[in-house]
């Protein structure tokens, strides 16, 4: 079974899937009433500086570090008001091929409780163990990639005797890249990056409320050289609640990214593309 | 002198040697008495020495002798047989009574005689055969000699070269009565006689031409006389009395025959003791004429040695040939050395000549002066006063000669360096309008799409060398015409290098790029992207480096640097092919903003032999 995952990478994706889709619960709604019509919240305003890092640490792997300190609007102040949460997210990724790669690590956020008329702890941190399968799919001068990232997450709240919750997300992120001023990705190039991800969850506390997030971001980048790009945009997301899952939460975020991806190894292996197939 | 070369001979009476053996140059088989007398070892009894060598024959010829003979008490006496031969064959044998026989072609000399106490006694003949094909060709020489105890007498014959040479000699071995020579094409068959009474010569007649000439000795005053060997040096002491371009055969066939005895005394004598020579003898009128200063003579002997080896050195001088049929000048110099060489170098070789010969002590210096000088101004009518011709005058007249001769050497070598030096202006301006050839197709094969300070760089090379050859052609004749010439070709040579160099570097540096370009897979877009590697030497190589140069080519005098500079960028291009594969981390660093060109090329540490 392994050699059929190593040659193709479709069915080891699918088979997790199928493994882990045993964990999903077809829960139905307890205790929150359910309102007659949905409810929206007022949009929430975020700002997100996010750094990606990927560590090339050998032919095959590389080390994923990124950090994002995510901003929270206040009463006085939108987009930037407080900090919200510190995150930590790392990997380690195998590159299969230059268009495909999977990757398994932690998550260590820290969130900030944010919320003025909470009596409980200022910080809590919170865990995840994660895995990822990335596609890259070049179409005409665009490239397509689709991410599924599967989080294992230990989350509690602020209040000094909350209990860890566990549950899973199931993340798929389609996105596109159009080079705008080249036929092809080099230094100098602008492009533009629209890219929606669905966010479903499940676990015990999950009760209803499967569709956390939906993330629908555009945002604009610029190659500054091969290893190092920075981009920004605005999302606007939109999911159910935990508490109630006829009610919707909302947010524009504002976004800047930070691409970077060093290799500290003496001798590089000049050729990138992975020639297994070949 | 007897060297042996076999077992040691012992203090035995009447021993025979029998072996290997060697005599000055002929070493063969030897067998042979001798005896030890008082630690000495004399040669007693027969005596047999020969060479031959079947194999040196078919290879590549050999030489042969035969020496047969009786030795008593070390002098060589009885019948004595010498034969001396050179041969070669054909190889192509034959068996004839159980022996392989041969063909040979060469010449053998052969003496057969009796000699007496180490001296010819009797009748000796010599014959020098030619031999072709083992039979007799012809004879190319022969004399018959008759000894009385190694005095030759009575009779005699030479027979040379077509010649043959009858006289007779008194029992002392003086030359006596009518010597004839005689020629086998003179039509009447003889064509010199030479009389002689008790060894005094007394006239000569020779046929010169048609006509016959006599030279009458007789009339020679004084009345000593001194006996003296019948040798080169008598006749050469007769020479001044003899008319200009006479010549005479008897001199020849009695050296000829002189040779073949000395050839046999040489064999002879280094066996025992012996005094082989034909030993022919005359008398010479000895005249109170005092022979001044030896000294001066000897003196002025080798300054017209000088004179007559440089007048032949110069005359011989092949750029002297060369220049004397194009420019009029070297020709009036090489007249110049030629009289010089007819009308005193040669005359006075004749007088020193003659004074070598004893002539002077013949004649008065007055008498040879007039005698040498009328054979050179031959329409002199008395004008010139021999008397006050003293050795001191002549060997004044010889240095003044020399000295002349050498002032002229000296304008002969100034007008060849001259001569020279415009031949090599043309050559160096040849190669000048050649260069600037090659720099203007330089110019117009610019390849198209160029980037401009390349295309501006060589423009400028070339317009630089075009004017350096207006400003060199706008010259005045100067001296220093050459050294500019030299100056300006080897700048053109520099500007043709640069420019080749420069033409190149597009293409260099596209090369260059290349080599520091890796591609990389950027893990956020999934693609591939090309990176520049080592950047900061690749920007001290382009940025620095090759940019100041073509500025600098487009600068004031390119010419100065422009060797330096096309070997740093032939260097400098091999170099960064080179450090993209070295370890450059700290080469990097110290080339962080660096500016200066020639702190880069020191870094860099390029392989350069021309200096800046």
């Amino acid at each position: 079974m392994n050699r059929v995952n190593l040659r193709n990478p479709m069915a080891l994706f699918l088979l997790l899937v199928l493994l882990l889709a045993g964990g999903i619960h077809n829960s139905s709604a307890q205790g929150e009433v359910l309102p007659e019509e949905t409810e929206y919240k007022d949009p929430f305003t975020k700002l997100w500086i996010n750094t990606y890092g990927n560590i090339r640490i050998s032919k095959r792997f590389i080390w994923i570090a990124e950090t994002h300190f995510r901003f929270d609007e206040t009463e006085e102040t939108p987009f930037v008001g407080q900090i919200g949460q510190i995150y930590n997210r790392h990997a380690l990724s195998y590159i299969y091929s230059k268009y495909f790669n999977v990757s398994l690590g932690g998550v260590l956020r820290v969130n900030f409780n944010t919320d003025p008329d909470s009596d409980g702890r200022n910080v809590v941190p919170e865990y995840r163990i994660w895995h990822q399968y990335q596609f890259a799919q070049p179409l005409s001068s665009i490239m397509v990639y689709h991410r599924i990232r599967i989080e294992h997450r230990w989350s509690q709240g602020f209040a000094d005797d909350a209990e860890y919750i566990y549950r899973n997300r199931w993340r798929y992120m389609l996105r596109i890249k159009v080079p705008l001023n080249s036929t092809k990705f080099e230094p100098g190039t602008w492009y533009i990056s629209p890219e929606s991800e669905l966010i479903m969850q499940s676990g015990k506390e999950v009760v209803g409320s499967a569709l956390e997030d939906l993330r629908l971001t555009t945002t604009l980048g610029y190659v500054l050289t091969p290893r190092l790009t920075i981009a920004g945009g605005l999302m606007y997301s939109q999911g159910q609640t935990l508490e109630n899952a006829g009610i919707f939460k909302q947010g524009f975020t504002f976004r800047a990214h930070l691409y970077y991806s060093p290799d500290f190894r003496k001798v590089r292996n000049k050729l990138p593309a992975i020639h297994l197939e070949d | 002198m007897l060297l042996l070369c076999g077992p040691t001979l012992t203090a035995q009476e009447a021993e025979m040697y029998s072996g290997e053996f060697r005599v000055g140059k002929y070493s063969g088989q030897a067998n042979f008495g001798y005896e030890i007398r008082e630690g000495d070892t004399l040669l007693q009894g027969p005596f047999v020495f020969q060479r031959s060598n079947l194999g040196a024959l078919l290879e590549s010829g050999d030489y042969t002798f035969v020496f047969r003979g009786n030795f008593a008490d070390d002098y060589p006496s009885g019948a004595w047989e010498f034969q001396f031969g050179e041969f070669s064959t054909d190889s192509q044998t034959e068996v004839v009574d159980f022996q392989y026989k041969v063909n040979v072609s060469g010449k053998q000399h052969e003496a057969l005689g009796i000699m007496s106490e180490g001296k010819p006694d009797g009748l000796w003949t010599h014959t020098v055969n030619e031999v072709r094909n083992s039979k007799l060709e012809d004879v190319l020489f022969r004399s018959s000699i008759r000894f009385d105890k190694g005095i030759p007498q009575k009779t005699f014959q030479i027979a040379f070269n077509g010649n043959t040479l009858a006289g007779r000699l008194l029992r002392n071995g003086l030359a006596h009565d009518q010597w004839t020579l005689y020629s086998d094409e003179a039509a009447g068959g003889a064509t010199e006689h030479w009389f002689f009474n008790e060894g005094v010569l007394e006239r000569l007649e020779f046929q010169s031409g048609e006509a016959w000439q006599t030279i009458d000795f007789s009339d020679n005053p004084g009345g000593n006389y001194r006996e003296a060997a019948l040798d080169q040096n008598f006749f050469q002491s007769l020479e001044w009395q003899l008319p200009e371009g006479a010549s005479l055969q008897v001199p020849d066939m009695l050296q000829e025959n002189q040779n073949r005895y000395a050839r046999i005394n040489e064999v002879l004598s280094g066996l025992g003791k012996s005094d082989f020579k034909p030993g022919f003898r005359v008398s010479i009128p000895v005249r109170d004429i005092p022979v001044e200063n030896l000294e001066l003579w000897q003196s002025f002997d080798s300054i017209q040695r000088k004179l007559l080896t440089k007048t032949n050195e110069i005359l011989e001088n092949p750029q002297l040939q060369l220049a004397r049929r194009s420019d009029e000048e070297a020709a009036t110099y090489y007249t110049q050395v030629d009289t010089i060489r007819k009308t005193f170098a040669l005359p006075f070789a004749k007088m020193a000549r003659w004074v070598r010969s004893g002539a002077l002590g013949q004649a008065s210096l007055e008498e040879l002066s007039v005698r040498l000088w009328s054979t050179v101004y031959t329409d002199d009518k008395g004008i010139i006063d021999y008397s006050d011709f003293s050795a001191e005058k002549y060997v004044e007249l010889a240095t003044m000669m020399l000295n002349g001769l050498e002032e002229i050497e000296d304008q002969i070598a100034t007008r060849l360096v001259r001569q020279r030096e415009a031949q090599e202006l043309r050559e160096l301006e040849k190669e000048m309008v050649r260069l600037m050839g090659v720099l203007q197709l330089q110019v117009d094969s610019i390849p198209p799409g160029s980037p401009e300070a390349v295309d501006l760089a060589i423009r400028a090379l070339g317009s630089f060398g075009e004017e350096e050859i207006t400003n060199y052609s706008s010259k005045i004749e100067d001296e220093d015409k050459t050294a500019s010439a030299q100056k300006l070709v080897t700048c053109l040579k520099d500007l043709n290098r640069l420019a080749e160099a420069v033409a190149q570097q597009p293409e260099r540096q596209a090369e260059i790029r290349e080599a520091y370009t890796d591609q990389i897979w950027n893990p956020f877009t999934a693609t591939i992207m090309d990176e520049t590697v080592k950047r900061r030497l690749l920007n001290a190589y382009t940025d620095v480096l090759v940019n100041h140069i073509l500025e600098a080519a487009r600068g004031e005098n390119p010419c100065e640097k422009a060797a330096y500079w096309a070997q740093v960028l032939d260097a400098s291009y091999e170099r960064m092919l080179e450090l993209r594969k070295e370890d450059t981390s700290k080469l990097e660093r110290k080339l962080k903003r660096e500016k200066n060109p020639q702190t880069v090329i020191d870094m860099f540490a390029l392989n350069l032999d021309v200096d800046e």
